[in-house]
């Protein structure tokens, strides 16, 4: 099991390699017609912690995955 | 384009994820409170209207959703996906939002209008010029690890799962 701190380090790779994104896997995740998977983030202008699944409970939602980098 | 889809009941929505190209300004996160910073620079720099949403610093969220450095995803009022996309190009997604319109629209004038499971190659244009500037902005070390993954990977079979046609 990672700790913590270790799966911190995973995702959060310190120089771009160029390997570490897998599109392969992407594809079989979560084909058209499967339920979104809700997980709790924090909301930047508030601070407050949202639900996913809160935006899609009133209607259609368009979701972007980034980062300034 | 938000605006126009959002009178059309459309939500848009950014989940921060982790750095792709971390460089000397903007280096890994180690913490969630440096994420969130991160965040609000990019809202900053970027003048981002839409909300910004900040994945955990474990990358939870992002990893449920396939973990790539900027897909887009459509869900519908009630948590279906609808569409997804590994990389985010807006004319694509307008295209796709029109589309999902045009068939609610047709169902509602009573059409029947059965859904099936669909697949298409998108294109975008790769912005050299553009990322460029985003790698600087990231630091110098973010622009050596670019150009060396470039080098190595002319020198290698392209990826599984890229698209080459």
């Amino acid at each position: 099991m990672a700790t913590p701190e270790t799966a911190v380090a995973l995702y959060n790779y310190e120089a771009f390699m160029g390997g570490e994104s897998d599109f392969m896997a992407f594809r079989s995740k979560l084909p058209v017609g499967s339920p979104a998977p809700d997980f709790t983030a924090v909301a930047l202008d508030s601070g407050d912690k949202v639900q996913l699944r809160d935006y899609w409970k009133e209607g259609d939602v368009v979701i972007e995955f980034g980062s300034l980098t | 384009m938000a605006k126009k889809y959002a009178d059309l009941g459309f939500k848009f929505v950014f989940v921060y994820t982790r750095e792709a190209h971390p460089g000397e300004n903007y280096p890994a996160h180690q913490t969630l409170e440096q994420k969130l910073d991160h965040a609000r620079s990019f809202k900053n720099v970027l003048d981002v209207q839409r909300p910004i949403l900040v994945d955990d610093v474990e990358g939870t969220g992002h990893e449920l959703y396939g973990a790539l450095p900027n897909m887009t995803y459509v869900i519908d009022r009630g948590g279906k996906v609808l569409f997804r996309s590994d990389w985010t190009d807006s004319p694509t997604i307008e295209k796709t939002l029109d589309y999902i319109l045009n068939a609610r629209k047709q169902r509602r004038e009573g059409l029947r209008m059965a859904p099936f499971y669909a697949e298409m190659v998108g294109y975008r244009w790769s912005d050299l010029a553009k990322h460029h500037e985003v790698l600087e902005k990231a630091g110098p070390q973010a622009l050596s690890d670019w150009e060396n993954s470039q080098k190595r990977g002319a020198q290698q079979p392209p990826r599984p799962g890229r698209i080459q046609i």
